[in-house]
Protein backbone atom coordinates (compact mmCIF):
# COMPACT_ATOMS: atom_id res chain seq x y z
CA UNK A 1 0.00 0.00 0.00
CA UNK A 2 2.83 2.35 0.97
CA UNK A 3 4.77 1.39 -2.15
CA UNK A 4 1.68 2.01 -4.30
CA UNK A 5 1.27 5.47 -2.83
CA UNK A 6 4.95 6.25 -3.39
CA UNK A 7 4.78 5.14 -7.01
CA UNK A 8 1.67 7.29 -7.55
CA UNK A 9 3.50 10.30 -6.11
CA UNK A 10 6.56 9.71 -8.29
CA UNK A 11 4.32 9.23 -11.31
CA UNK A 12 2.43 12.45 -10.62
CA UNK A 13 5.71 14.37 -10.16
CA UNK A 14 7.10 13.04 -13.44
CA UNK A 15 3.88 13.84 -15.28
CA UNK A 16 3.54 17.31 -13.82
CA UNK A 17 7.12 18.51 -14.12
CA UNK A 18 9.62 17.09 -16.51
CA UNK A 19 12.20 19.74 -15.67
CA UNK A 20 13.26 22.62 -17.91
CA UNK A 21 15.70 20.80 -20.10
CA UNK A 22 13.88 17.50 -20.59
CA UNK A 23 10.61 17.87 -22.47
CA UNK A 24 8.36 14.81 -22.74
CA UNK A 25 7.52 15.81 -26.27
CA UNK A 26 10.12 16.23 -28.98
CA UNK A 27 8.98 18.58 -31.72
CA UNK A 28 10.94 19.02 -34.92
CA UNK A 29 10.49 21.35 -37.87
CA UNK A 30 12.49 20.82 -41.02
CA UNK A 31 12.52 23.01 -44.11
CA UNK A 32 13.93 21.94 -47.45
CA UNK A 33 14.56 24.70 -49.99
CA UNK A 34 15.46 22.78 -53.14
CA UNK A 35 18.15 20.76 -51.40
CA UNK A 36 19.24 23.28 -48.77
CA UNK A 37 17.84 21.88 -45.53
CA UNK A 38 17.57 23.25 -42.02
CA UNK A 39 16.19 21.63 -38.87
CA UNK A 40 14.93 23.31 -35.70
CA UNK A 41 17.58 23.37 -32.98
CA UNK A 42 15.53 22.04 -30.07
CA UNK A 43 12.12 21.66 -28.48
CA UNK A 44 11.28 24.76 -26.45
CA UNK A 45 8.96 24.86 -23.48
CA UNK A 46 6.18 27.40 -22.94
CA UNK A 47 6.16 29.19 -20.56
CA UNK A 48 9.90 29.68 -20.25
CA UNK A 49 12.18 32.53 -19.24
CA UNK A 50 14.68 31.65 -21.92
CA UNK A 51 14.56 33.42 -25.27
CA UNK A 52 14.42 30.73 -27.91
CA UNK A 53 17.13 30.88 -30.54
CA UNK A 54 15.81 29.77 -33.88
CA UNK A 55 17.65 28.68 -36.97
CA UNK A 56 17.18 31.01 -39.95
CA UNK A 57 17.02 29.94 -43.58
CA UNK A 58 17.42 32.54 -46.34
CA UNK A 59 15.53 31.84 -49.56
CA UNK A 60 14.49 33.60 -52.74
CA UNK A 61 11.01 34.92 -53.40
CA UNK A 62 8.81 32.16 -54.91
CA UNK A 63 11.39 29.48 -54.15
CA UNK A 64 9.49 26.22 -53.48
CA UNK A 65 9.85 25.07 -49.88
CA UNK A 66 8.93 21.75 -48.32
CA UNK A 67 8.18 21.74 -44.60
CA UNK A 68 8.14 18.66 -42.40
CA UNK A 69 7.06 18.60 -38.75
CA UNK A 70 7.18 15.78 -36.22
CA UNK A 71 5.62 15.55 -32.77
CA UNK A 72 6.94 12.66 -30.70
CA UNK A 73 5.99 11.58 -27.18
CA UNK A 74 9.39 10.51 -25.90
CA UNK A 75 8.12 9.73 -22.41
CA UNK A 76 8.50 6.05 -21.62
CA UNK A 77 5.57 5.86 -19.19
CA UNK A 78 2.82 8.30 -19.89
CA UNK A 79 0.08 8.58 -22.42
CA UNK A 80 -1.15 12.09 -23.14
CA UNK A 81 -4.78 12.26 -24.17
CA UNK A 82 -6.39 14.68 -26.59
CA UNK A 83 -3.22 16.60 -27.35
CA UNK A 84 -3.75 19.53 -29.72
CA UNK A 85 -0.99 19.83 -32.29
CA UNK A 86 -0.86 23.13 -34.15
CA UNK A 87 1.45 24.08 -37.01
CA UNK A 88 1.68 27.22 -39.09
CA UNK A 89 3.71 29.41 -41.44
CA UNK A 90 3.11 33.13 -41.06
CA UNK A 91 4.82 36.43 -41.83
CA UNK A 92 6.43 38.22 -38.89
CA UNK A 93 7.78 41.74 -38.53
CA UNK A 94 11.42 40.76 -38.18
CA UNK A 95 13.69 37.79 -37.68
CA UNK A 96 14.05 36.95 -34.00
CA UNK A 97 10.90 38.74 -32.84
CA UNK A 98 9.66 37.65 -29.44
CA UNK A 99 5.95 38.18 -29.94
CA UNK A 100 4.01 35.57 -31.85
CA UNK A 101 2.57 37.03 -35.07
CA UNK A 102 -1.18 37.32 -35.43
CA UNK A 103 -2.64 34.19 -37.00
CA UNK A 104 -5.45 35.99 -38.79
CA UNK A 105 -6.44 36.01 -42.42
CA UNK A 106 -2.88 36.45 -43.62
CA UNK A 107 -1.53 33.17 -42.30
CA UNK A 108 0.11 31.32 -45.18
CA UNK A 109 -0.47 27.80 -43.91
CA UNK A 110 -2.03 26.60 -40.69
CA UNK A 111 -3.25 23.25 -39.41
CA UNK A 112 -4.43 21.56 -36.25
CA UNK A 113 -5.07 17.99 -35.14
CA UNK A 114 -5.95 16.15 -31.96
CA UNK A 115 -4.52 12.81 -30.93
CA UNK A 116 -3.75 10.58 -27.96
CA UNK A 117 -0.01 10.01 -27.72
CA UNK A 118 0.96 6.71 -26.09
CA UNK A 119 4.60 6.40 -24.96
CA UNK A 120 6.81 6.52 -28.05
CA UNK A 121 4.02 7.48 -30.47
CA UNK A 122 4.39 10.25 -32.99
CA UNK A 123 2.45 12.27 -35.51
CA UNK A 124 3.97 14.01 -38.48
CA UNK A 125 3.13 16.07 -41.47
CA UNK A 126 4.51 17.82 -44.52
CA UNK A 127 3.40 20.76 -46.57
CA UNK A 128 4.63 22.71 -49.54
CA UNK A 129 5.05 26.44 -49.23
CA UNK A 130 5.83 29.22 -51.68
CA UNK A 131 6.41 32.68 -50.23
CA UNK A 132 5.88 35.36 -52.86
CA UNK A 133 6.63 38.41 -50.72
CA UNK A 134 10.07 39.34 -49.31
CA UNK A 135 10.19 39.48 -45.53
CA UNK A 136 10.55 37.40 -42.37
CA UNK A 137 8.43 34.32 -41.76
CA UNK A 138 7.96 31.93 -38.86
CA UNK A 139 7.29 28.21 -39.34
CA UNK A 140 6.31 26.61 -36.08
CA UNK A 141 4.81 23.38 -34.70
CA UNK A 142 3.47 23.40 -31.15
CA UNK A 143 1.29 21.65 -28.62
CA UNK A 144 -1.65 23.62 -27.26
CA UNK A 145 -3.51 23.69 -23.94
CA UNK A 146 -1.14 21.31 -22.12
CA UNK A 147 0.05 24.28 -20.07
CA UNK A 148 -3.50 24.62 -18.74
CA UNK A 149 -3.42 21.04 -17.45
CA UNK A 150 -1.42 19.26 -14.79
CA UNK A 151 1.40 19.11 -17.37
CA UNK A 152 1.92 22.87 -16.86
CA UNK A 153 3.75 23.62 -20.07
CA UNK A 154 3.50 23.40 -23.82
CA UNK A 155 6.17 22.67 -26.38
CA UNK A 156 7.22 24.10 -29.71
CA UNK A 157 9.87 23.94 -32.39
CA UNK A 158 10.37 26.54 -35.08
CA UNK A 159 12.43 27.75 -38.00
CA UNK A 160 12.53 31.29 -39.35
CA UNK A 161 12.65 32.07 -43.04
CA UNK A 162 14.09 35.22 -44.54
CA UNK A 163 12.71 35.78 -48.04
CA UNK A 164 14.89 38.07 -50.15
CA UNK B 1 -38.65 -31.16 -40.66
CA UNK B 2 -36.68 -29.80 -37.70
CA UNK B 3 -33.48 -30.35 -39.61
CA UNK B 4 -34.72 -28.24 -42.55
CA UNK B 5 -35.86 -25.49 -40.16
CA UNK B 6 -32.48 -25.54 -38.43
CA UNK B 7 -30.66 -25.39 -41.77
CA UNK B 8 -32.84 -22.48 -42.91
CA UNK B 9 -32.24 -20.67 -39.63
CA UNK B 10 -28.52 -21.20 -39.99
CA UNK B 11 -28.60 -19.80 -43.58
CA UNK B 12 -30.64 -16.77 -42.39
CA UNK B 13 -28.20 -16.12 -39.56
CA UNK B 14 -25.25 -16.39 -41.96
CA UNK B 15 -26.86 -13.98 -44.45
CA UNK B 16 -27.77 -11.63 -41.60
CA UNK B 17 -24.24 -11.67 -40.28
CA UNK B 18 -22.90 -11.08 -43.77
CA UNK B 19 -25.17 -8.07 -44.30
CA UNK B 20 -24.22 -6.72 -40.86
CA UNK B 21 -20.57 -7.18 -41.62
CA UNK B 22 -20.83 -5.44 -45.02
CA UNK B 23 -22.85 -2.62 -43.45
CA UNK B 24 -20.16 -2.19 -40.83
CA UNK B 25 -17.32 -2.01 -43.32
CA UNK B 26 -19.27 0.38 -45.54
CA UNK B 27 -20.22 2.64 -42.67
CA UNK B 28 -19.30 6.32 -42.69
CA UNK B 29 -15.95 6.91 -41.07
CA UNK B 30 -15.23 10.54 -41.67
CA UNK B 31 -16.90 13.85 -42.34
CA UNK B 32 -14.81 16.25 -44.39
CA UNK B 33 -15.92 19.79 -45.04
CA UNK B 34 -13.80 21.38 -47.74
CA UNK B 35 -14.01 25.07 -48.62
CA UNK B 36 -12.26 26.97 -51.39
CA UNK B 37 -12.60 30.72 -51.18
CA UNK B 38 -11.78 33.23 -53.91
CA UNK B 39 -12.00 37.02 -53.80
CA UNK B 40 -15.76 37.10 -54.17
CA UNK B 41 -17.02 33.52 -54.27
CA UNK B 42 -16.58 30.32 -52.39
CA UNK B 43 -17.61 26.69 -52.77
CA UNK B 44 -18.13 24.04 -50.11
CA UNK B 45 -17.92 20.28 -50.59
CA UNK B 46 -18.97 17.54 -48.22
CA UNK B 47 -17.54 14.07 -47.75
CA UNK B 48 -17.76 11.40 -50.40
CA UNK B 49 -16.13 8.01 -50.59
CA UNK B 50 -14.23 5.75 -52.97
CA UNK B 51 -14.94 3.22 -54.39
CA UNK B 52 -16.60 3.95 -56.72
CA UNK B 53 -13.79 5.94 -58.31
CA UNK B 54 -14.61 9.62 -58.07
CA UNK B 55 -17.38 9.03 -55.50
CA UNK B 56 -21.07 9.55 -56.04
CA UNK B 57 -21.74 13.17 -55.11
CA UNK B 58 -21.61 15.88 -57.78
CA UNK B 59 -18.40 17.89 -57.42
CA UNK B 60 -18.79 21.66 -56.90
CA UNK B 61 -17.03 23.89 -59.42
CA UNK B 62 -15.41 27.25 -58.68
CA UNK B 63 -14.26 29.67 -61.40
CA UNK B 64 -11.44 32.05 -60.54
CA UNK B 65 -8.90 34.24 -62.29
CA UNK B 66 -5.22 33.38 -62.69
CA UNK B 67 -3.14 34.68 -59.77
CA UNK B 68 -6.25 35.44 -57.72
CA UNK B 69 -5.55 34.93 -53.98
CA UNK B 70 -7.34 31.76 -52.87
CA UNK B 71 -7.84 29.97 -49.57
CA UNK B 72 -8.32 26.23 -49.13
CA UNK B 73 -9.65 24.95 -45.83
CA UNK B 74 -10.77 21.53 -44.66
CA UNK B 75 -11.96 20.06 -41.39
CA UNK B 76 -12.11 16.28 -41.04
CA UNK B 77 -13.97 14.68 -38.16
CA UNK B 78 -13.45 10.98 -37.55
CA UNK B 79 -16.86 9.46 -36.82
CA UNK B 80 -15.75 5.83 -36.82
CA UNK B 81 -16.76 4.75 -33.30
CA UNK B 82 -15.02 1.36 -33.04
CA UNK B 83 -11.58 2.17 -31.67
CA UNK B 84 -8.32 3.72 -32.78
CA UNK B 85 -6.99 3.41 -36.33
CA UNK B 86 -3.22 3.88 -36.38
CA UNK B 87 -1.12 5.78 -38.90
CA UNK B 88 -3.90 7.21 -41.05
CA UNK B 89 -2.64 9.55 -43.72
CA UNK B 90 -4.66 12.67 -44.47
CA UNK B 91 -3.74 14.45 -47.69
CA UNK B 92 -4.80 17.86 -48.95
CA UNK B 93 -3.74 19.21 -52.29
CA UNK B 94 -4.37 21.26 -55.40
CA UNK B 95 -3.28 19.60 -58.63
CA UNK B 96 -3.76 20.23 -62.33
CA UNK B 97 -6.14 17.83 -64.08
CA UNK B 98 -7.22 17.33 -67.68
CA UNK B 99 -10.89 18.17 -67.24
CA UNK B 100 -13.62 18.94 -64.76
CA UNK B 101 -15.36 15.94 -63.12
CA UNK B 102 -12.23 13.87 -63.71
CA UNK B 103 -12.52 10.74 -61.60
CA UNK B 104 -8.90 9.64 -61.51
CA UNK B 105 -6.64 11.55 -59.14
CA UNK B 106 -3.29 12.37 -60.82
CA UNK B 107 -0.14 10.79 -59.36
CA UNK B 108 0.78 14.04 -57.53
CA UNK B 109 4.28 14.04 -58.97
CA UNK B 110 3.64 16.78 -61.52
CA UNK B 111 1.21 19.67 -61.71
CA UNK B 112 0.92 20.05 -57.93
CA UNK B 113 0.19 23.64 -56.90
CA UNK B 114 0.24 22.94 -53.17
CA UNK B 115 0.11 19.84 -51.02
CA UNK B 116 0.13 18.76 -47.40
CA UNK B 117 0.01 15.47 -45.52
CA UNK B 118 -0.63 14.53 -41.91
CA UNK B 119 0.03 11.04 -40.52
CA UNK B 120 -1.70 10.42 -37.21
CA UNK B 121 -3.72 7.94 -35.15
CA UNK B 122 -7.47 8.35 -35.51
CA UNK B 123 -9.41 8.00 -32.31
CA UNK B 124 -13.19 8.31 -32.33
CA UNK B 125 -14.30 11.95 -32.72
CA UNK B 126 -10.77 13.24 -33.34
CA UNK B 127 -10.42 16.16 -35.72
CA UNK B 128 -7.84 17.39 -38.15
CA UNK B 129 -7.87 20.41 -40.40
CA UNK B 130 -5.80 22.92 -42.28
CA UNK B 131 -6.14 26.30 -43.94
CA UNK B 132 -3.76 27.62 -46.55
CA UNK B 133 -3.38 30.45 -49.00
CA UNK B 134 -2.43 29.78 -52.60
CA UNK B 135 -2.54 31.22 -56.10
CA UNK B 136 -2.67 29.49 -59.46
CA UNK B 137 -0.75 31.30 -62.17
CA UNK B 138 -1.50 29.03 -65.12
CA UNK B 139 -5.05 28.87 -66.54
CA UNK B 140 -6.58 25.40 -66.63
CA UNK B 141 -8.58 22.92 -64.60
CA UNK B 142 -7.43 21.97 -61.11
CA UNK B 143 -8.63 19.51 -58.49
CA UNK B 144 -8.77 20.68 -54.88
CA UNK B 145 -9.10 17.67 -52.65
CA UNK B 146 -8.69 16.41 -49.10
CA UNK B 147 -8.73 12.65 -48.50
CA UNK B 148 -7.75 9.79 -46.24
CA UNK B 149 -5.30 7.00 -47.10
CA UNK B 150 -4.44 3.81 -45.17
CA UNK B 151 -7.55 3.68 -42.96
CA UNK B 152 -7.40 -0.13 -43.21
CA UNK B 153 -10.95 -0.07 -44.50
CA UNK B 154 -12.41 -1.16 -47.83
CA UNK B 155 -13.02 2.45 -48.74
CA UNK B 156 -11.53 5.90 -48.22
CA UNK B 157 -13.16 9.28 -47.70
CA UNK B 158 -12.56 12.46 -49.60
CA UNK B 159 -13.98 15.83 -50.38
CA UNK B 160 -13.19 17.68 -53.59
CA UNK B 161 -13.89 20.78 -55.65
CA UNK B 162 -13.06 21.50 -59.29
CA UNK B 163 -11.24 24.77 -59.78
CA UNK B 164 -11.35 26.41 -63.21
CA UNK B 165 -8.68 29.07 -63.57
CA UNK B 166 -9.32 31.54 -66.40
Amino acid sequence: MLLKGFLCLVGFWMYADSGDGCPQFNLTVMVDAEGEKVTSLQTHLVPSDRKPSLVVLTVRKNQPLRVKWIVHNVDKLFEFSDVYVHFFAVEEEEIGQKKLPDLGRDVDHEGVMTMDFKPGEKAEGTFSLTLDKPGAYLIRAETLYMADSVHEHDHFAAVEILVE
Amino acid sequence: MMTIQKKWLSVCVSIGMGIFSVAQTRAEHAQIELVVRGKEVQKVAIADQEPPLGGVNPRPLLKVKANEPLVMQFILTNIYPHGVVNAVKVRYFVVKVKQTKQKQVPDLKTGVVTMGTIVMNFKPKCKVGARLRFRVSEPGVYLVRSDTVHTKSDHEHFSSIDLVVE
